[in-house]
Formats: C-alpha cells, sequence, structure tokens
C-alpha cells in the first residue's frame, strides 16, 4: 500500500491514548478502541521540555502495541489496516521552552504528530501564530490561566492547527468534568467548531468512548451534528496531513493546481502558501503526478505558460 | 459572554413519508417504490390472525435468489467489456461493496439500470480525475463525491474517449473492494449461476444463501386500524398511521406491548384501542435481498389477503435497506450519520388499500 | 392517494444501549438499570434533566442491553448523559451505544453486522 494511502479515509481516530510503561493496560486501550470501531489511534508522550538543565528530555517515540491476530482480523478481512501513530505534546511555558519545540530536531520528527500544551497567553499566542504544531491541547481540567482571544485563535484556523479536547478526565470526575465543558464551550464560541479535535486521554479501557459516542458530545459542547462527526474523523486527518507537510515546504512559494475533475476544462487556482491543509493535498495529489502519467500532465504545462 | 451548555440541542434530522393508496389505483407506486429500492438487506412480514405462514408466502420466501460474495474486485473489471455484455445487459445485476462504511470508506454500487455509483472521498475523486457532483449532504465542506458511469451507454465501449478516461482513472487509482452482487438473468436461457464462473476464475467467490427466521406471537394485542385514516379517529375508534408504525417496530424488535409495566421502567404499551387476537405470525429473512423477489413476495400477500377467508385484518411488508448504500430510491443519493435508515413497510389491508411508509435518515433525500 | 410528510425532529427516538462494568461478573436488574440512566442524567442535568421521562422498552438483563426511548429534545441530552456516566455504586462503566434512530423499526434490522450464511 502506498503511503499516502493512509491517510485517504474519513476514518475514526483517536489521536490521544497516553503512553505508559504499562504494556498490558495499554494492550487492553488499544483492543478496546478497536472494538468500538476506530481506526486509527495515536500513543502520545507528554514532555516538558529543558526540566533537565539545558537539556531536552524527548524519548524516542513509543513502539506501536503488538496486537493479536483475533484482535486484527476485522481489518484483515476488509483489507485495511489498522494505524498505530506517535504523537509528542510539550508542555511550554517559556520562550527557551518553546525553541525547543522546532521541526528541525530529529527526535521531534521523528513522532508523527506534534503538539503543544501552553500553560501562559504568551505561550498560547505563540503555538497558535508561529509554533510549527499541529494540534494546540489546552489542560480543560482546570480554570485557564489566561482568556481565550479570538485573533490567535483565527489565526491558528487558517494556518491549519487544530485544537483538541479531551473528554476521559470528564468522564472521570465531576469536578473535571464542569471545567471541561465550560472550556470547552468557551473555545467553541471563538473558532464556531471548526478546527476541534475530540480524543480521549484514557487511561483505562473503560474509560474510552465509541466515536458515534464522543460526536454526540461535541454536540453538546456546541459545535452542530456536522462538524462534531468532523471532530473525530475528518480534522484528525487533516491534522495528520498538516504534520505531513510540517518542515518540508520552506520560503514562500506559490502552487498551482490543475482542476482535473472537468476533463476538457482546464483551470488554474493559485493557493496561497499559508493554507498548509490544501498544501498538503496538493502534495498528495503531486505523488500521485509523479509516479504515472496522468492525462492532464499535458495542460499542465499550457496552463503555467498562460499564467506567466 | 455566555457560557452555555447546549443542552435543548435538535436531534439529527430524518424524514418520515406515509403514503395512503390502493393497489387497484392507476397511479399507485407501489411497485415502482419496491423496484427503485434496490439494495435490501432483511424483508419481514407480519400477518396477525395466523398462526403459520401461509404456504404459498412460505414458497415465496424460499424462492429467493442466492446471492454471491466476490472478493477484492477491482473496478476496472466492472468495465470490462465482456462482463457489461453478458450481464450488465442482459438482466438485472445488483452489486454493493461489502464492508465498506459510507461516512469513512469508499462505496461502490453496481445498479441494475446500469449505472455504476461511486461515493468516494475528496482524494481518491482528484486522484481519479473523473466527473461527479459533490455530495449533497456536505456541499459546504465537499469532503465526499460522487461519481456516477453509465455502463450500457452505446459509446461507452473500449478506445472511446470517455471509456479509456474511465479505464485510466481506475487503474491508476487501483479502487477495489468486496462485493455482493445478485444478477437476475433475462430470459430463461442463461442460468444465474453463470455469472459465478465469470468471477470464479480470478477471484474468491462465495455463495450465500438468505437466512430466514420466524418467530410466532400468542394472544397479542392489536392495535385497530381504519384503512382510510391516517390520522387518529376524532372519537379514538381508531389509532393514527403513526403510532401503528412505532407499534410494529416494537413487535419486530421483540419487545412486549401488551402490558405497560411499571410505570417507572416504561409508559410504552400498545396503542387505544386495540384488540385481541389469537395468534400471530412474523417471518424474516436476511441477506442480499433482489427487488423482484420482494415484488414476487408483495403479490403472494395480496392474493393470500384477497383470497383468505381468515380473521387476518391485514399484513405488513417490511424491507430493509443497507445502511452503507450510496444509493437509497432510485439513484438518490444516500449516507450515514449515526445511522443510515433506509426503509419501507407496506400495510396491505383486505380492502386492497395499502399505507406506506417509507423511512430515512439524517443523510438522505426525501424518497 | 394522501400522502403525509414529517421531516425535521422526530416526536420519538430510540437508543440500543449496552451496559459495561469493568468487572464482568457484575449484573444489575432492570429496576437497578433504570436507576444508572437517572444517575446519569441526575449528575449530568439536575433535577430537571432525572426527571426527563425516558422508557426501557426492553431489558435483557443477561447482556445488560436494552432499548431506551426518549422524546427527540432530549436525546442529545441522555446520550450525553450515558457517554459521561463512569461510575455506578463506585464500579467503573459504560455504556455503549450501538444504535440510534427515529424509528423504532430501524433497530430491528443492521446491515453493518450481516451475517453471511453459507451454503452448505
Amino acid at each position: 500500500m502506498r503511503n499516502s494511502e493512509k491517510n485517504k479515509m474519513a476514518r475514526f481516530c483517536d489521536f490521544n491514548v497516553p503512553y505508559s510503561e504499562n504494556t498490558e493496560n495499554l494492550r487492553q486501550i488499544v483492543e478496546m478502541a478497536i472494538k468500538l470501531g476506530y481506526e486509527s489511534v495515536a500513543l502520545n508522550c507528554t514532555v516538558t521540555p529543558g526540566t533537565t538543565k539545558g537539556q531536552a528530555v524527548v524519548p524516542p517515540p513509543p513502539k506501536p502495541v503488538e496486537l493479536s491476530e483475533a484482535t486484527l482480523a476485522p481489518f484483515m478481512v476488509q483489507g485495511k489496516a489498522f494505524q498505530q501513530l506517535t504523537r509528542l505534546t510539550a508542555i511550554i511555558e517559556t520562550h527557551e521552552q518553546k525553541y525547543k519545540v522546532n521541526p528541525n530536531n530529529s527526535t521531534i520528527t521523528a513522532y508523527d504528530i506534534l503538539a503543544v500544551q501552553p500553560l501562559n497567553l504568551k505561550m498560547f499566542e505563540a503555538a497558535c501564530k508561529e509554533l510549527e504544531v499541529d494540534i494546540i491541547s489546552l489542560d480543560m481540567t482546570q480554570k485557564l490561566p489566561f482568556f481565550l482571544r479570538l485573533t490567535p485563535i483565527k489565526r491558528a484556523i487558517a494556518r491549519g492547527v487544530h485544537f483538541e479536547i479531551v473528554y476521559a478526565p470528564a468522564i472521570r470526575d465531576s469536578t473535571l468534568r464542569r471545567y471541561v465543558i465550560s472550556n470547552a464551550t468557551d473555545l467553541m464560541t471563538f473558532c464556531k467548531g471548526k478546527n476541534i479535535v475530540l480524543s480521549s486521554q484514557a487511561e483505562k479501557a473503560i474509560e474510552l468512548r465509541g466515536p458515534h459516542d464522543v460526536a454526540n458530545l461535541g454536540v453538546l459542547f456546541g459545535m452542530n451534528q456536522a462538524q462534531a462527526k468532523d471532530a473525530v474523523s475528518i480534522n484528525c486527518r487533516s491534522a495528520l496531513l498538516h504534520a505531513e507537510t510540517r518542515g518540508s515546504a520552506v520560503g514562500v512559494i506559490s502552487i498551482e493546481r490543475i482542476m482535473k475533475q472537468t476533463p476538457g476544462v482546464i483551470s488554474v487556482e493559485r493557493i496561497p502558501s499559508a493554507s498548509t491543509d490544501k498544501r498538503a493535498l496538493e502534495k498528495d495529489s503531486g505523488e500521485g503526478q509523479d509516479r504515472e502519467d496522468p492525462p492532464g500532465k499535458k495542460p499542465k504545462l499550457v496552463a503555467k505558460k498562460k499564467i506567466k | 459572554m455566555s457560557l452555555t451548555l447546549k443542552i435543548d440541542v435538535r436531534p439529527p434530522r430524518s424524514k418520515l413519508v406515509i403514503e395512503k393508496s390502493s393497489f387497484d389505483d392507476d397511479k399507485s407506486r407501489h411497485r415502482k417504490n419496491v423496484e427503485e429500492h434496490h439494495f435490501n438487506h432483511m424483508v419481514e412480514l407480519f400477518i396477525p390472525g395466523c398462526a403459520e405462514l401461509p404456504p404459498s408466502v412460505q414458497a415465496e420466501f424460499d424462492r429467493c435468489d442466492d446471492y454471491y460474495l466476490i472478493k477484492n474486485v477491482p473496478l476496472t473489471e466492472l468495465i470490462n467489456k465482456d462482463f457489461i455484455e453478458n450481464f450488465v445487459k442482459k438482466g438485472s445485476l445488483y452489486m454493493l461493496s461489502h464492508n465498506t462504511h459510507i461516512d469513512k470508506h469508499n462505496a461502490y454500487a453496481v445498479l441494475p439500470t446500469g449505472q455504476l455509483i461511486l461515493s468516494v472521498h475528496k482524494d481518491t475523486y482528484e486522484e481519479l480525475g473523473l466527473v461527479g457532483q459533490p455530495s449533497q449532504f456536505n456541499r459546504k465542506v465537499k469532503r465526499k463525491f460522487v461519481v456516477e458511469v453509465d455502463l450500457t451507454q452505446d459509446i461507452f465501449v473500449p478506445g472511446k474517449k470517455n471509456y479509456e478516461r474511465v479505464k485510466q482513472g481506475f487503474q491508476r487509482t487501483k479502487l477495489k473492494a468486496d462485493f455482493l452482487l445478485s444478477w437476475k438473468p433475462e430470459g430463461t436461457r442463461q442460468l444465474a449461476g453463470s455469472i459465478l464462473s465469470h468471477f470464479q476464475g480470478s477471484y474468491e467467490c462465495e455463495r450465500h444463501s438468505q437466512a430466514q427466521q420466524t418467530s410466532r406471537h400468542t394472544d397479542l394485542l392489536l392495535p385497530v386500524v381504519h384503512s382510510t385514516e391516517l390520522e387518529e379517529g376524532e372519537d379514538g375508534q381508531w389509532c393514527s398511521a403513526r403510532e401503528w408504525y412505532e407499534w410494529l417496530g416494537a413487535v419486530s424488535c421483540g419487545i412486549s406491548c401488551n402490558e405497560a409495566p411499571e410505570h417507572y421502567i416504561s409508559r410504552y404499551s400498545c396503542p387505544d384501542p386495540n384488540e385481541l387476537t389469537a395468534a400471530a405470525v412474523r417471518h424474516s429473512t436476511t441477506g442480499f435481498i433482489a427487488p423482484g423477489n420482494v415484488c414476487t413476495l408483495q403479490e403472494a400477500v395480496r392474493s393470500y389477503m384477497r383470497d383468505n377467508k381468515s380473521t387476518c385484518p391485514w399484513a405488513a411488508l417490511t424491507a430493509h435497506g443497507f445502511v452503507d448504500s450510496p444509493v437509497s430510491w432510485a439513484r438518490r443519493e444516500h449516507g450515514f450519520h449515526h445511522g443510515g435508515e433506509n426503509l419501507y413497510t407496506f400495510l396491505i389491508f383486505r380492502d386492497s388499500n395499502y399505507w406506506l411508509f417509507q423511512a430515512v435518515g439524517t443523510n438522505d433525500i426525501c424518497p | 392517494m394522501k400522502r403525509i410528510v414529517s421531516k425535521g425532529d422526530a416526536p420519538y427516538y430510540y437508543l440500543k444501549v449496552l451496559l459495561e462494568f469493568e468487572d464482568k461478573t457484575m449484573t444489575v436488574d432492570v429496576l437497578t438499570f433504570r436507576t444508572v440512566i437517572m444517575k446519569a442524567m441526575m449528575s449530568m442535568y439536575g433535577e430537571i434533566g432525572a426527571a426527563v421521562p425516558i422508557d426501557i422498552l426492553k431489558y435483557d438483563v443477561e447482556t445488560m442491553s436494552a432499548i431506551l426511548r426518549v422524546a427527540g429534545s432530549n436525546m442529545v441530552k441522555l446520550w450525553g448523559a450515558l457517554t459521561m456516566l463512569s461510575y455506578y455504586d463506585e464500579k467503573p462503566c459504560a455504556f455503549r451505544v450501538e444504535q440510534v434512530s427515529p424509528f423504532l423499526m430501524a433497530l430491528a434490522a443492521s446491515s453493518r453486522q450481516l451475517l453471511l450464511h453459507t451454503k452448505e
């Protein structure tokens, strides 16, 4: 299967399964996720960079959980694969820590997804505006240490960065639930249900909930029916696409996309480089063009000339 | 700033269409409705007043055709010229991709009218390079696209531009799926099994038969309905169509509604007014059922209703569609939100009147 | 010929649910099951939530599975409360919602679990 094939579908994802040394527990969680209908999970490692003197302690990405054939049987039948990703969440408080989270660090790039948890407004704004991350995860189980503001959130959405809401703490305890609901609805008033990723952060298998159940929670938090379902499927996929293209396109470039949908009529659309999501798609279809000669290749050159 | 937990939110949308007509009416759409609902997963019949299923009806259930599961079929196989000439054009072919969840995966279907329908994700669509329409259910964010390829067109032959484009698209994307298949040849010269030999050489094929199940009820309360009145009677002489439909659903789910349990547990019981029937029978068949079988079954039930002098006041025939089918009725697009309902129920009265209930879920167009 | 089309909000919603305890040996009877649901509603929405009428149309003690009926306007509320439930009687548990539909009839079949019947 081609590498890009794995991201093609709107499969259900849980992008926050906390990684722990307790492999038995971790296996139970992943098995439960499969049973509930998830087709993709991300094992999450949380670090606070710079805790040891001047040194970012980033562990290498965890190995995927070994699953028995019986567990994977439903995927074998359907000719699909269960996907296990790795995710790094960096808790950032100072500028020094912020600089530790850079895409040139090979240990960090070894992870599939990069997330940050900003602890103050400065870091939050930095994460929204400039940091090359895929997911911004706020600790919603307590009163947020700062007020959310529209401008940085808008900027983050425009850059294709996603915000994460985790539900397992809300299930665990009623006080935490109050905070999660309050913070989630607060966030929703700014992002209008867009670019939200709902994930579990489940510490035990019993804390996981099915994707449709989670989508319904999203509706309670203020998303509409379609957005809520996206938050456990399409949005996760976009976050992953964002991760794949992170750092690969450097500098200001403008990409021309050939609209292949309408045969005979070739239209060209200029995509601003800021929109990473679209760039991701472009990259994807670009791969296909390198591999084989598509019918639209010849007109592509013509179209380029036209633009000049 | 207002922080509100949206506890008064509305549930996902759905539609229920209730139609009252007569089989004798020239404009009656009963046949069309059955024929256009291509992919049936389960058909069930409920006859009150009978302890056993009438033999003529049972015979129709037994006559339901077998279906096949063909694994890992590339889509290029479906535009194979021999396949189109020998099977698509020479009979009613029903094919539906198996185990593909339409809200998550690409899904495909071949309709007996000769269309190949692809419901694909944006990435696949862009790579495919064929003309299609964005899905009706998420026009704002174009995630899914529906592509229709008419296999029976005269100009859809190798060498023609359109054909080659489709072929290249399928080859490039390497789309494939497991397909459920049923084929009813035109005329009697060919055997339905010959389609199996077409695939057997190259693909893993399985032959399956429909699974039948009977449940019998005794001393069941039946809601009283009036064949010409859909609304509730003013003096409460009969139940409304909606109440009846809910009740039939309860019977099908095996819910006992003769008497309400404790108020704390449930307040549901058989709607008023009702009458007691000594026996009732419910028979179902599950699998991949072609509309042709449902048609003959409907005819059998109707002729039984006409001839029978017994006490059976009506009969109910329900067909459940596949939740992941890309079409519900005819070529109307279908999708899955929290449930991909597409089902219909005929309530057949003795006086050749009928009620038709068509129920669809969130992602579907009004039938 | 007469035709009635009802669009939009359905009067009732039906949920096929299953209660699962971490301790697999636990079972509850129908009265306790109703209490679990009531407590879930109570902890999410308080007294008003606890007062929402919910009907248990069918309950199977063996599998702790049930078919619930709730007014369409309360469906999201009930579903959310069931999702948020994590403990009953200090024992970890979870509700699994298997099917949701505005039509009771639709719960009688589920083609996603199509079991193929092989011909001998």
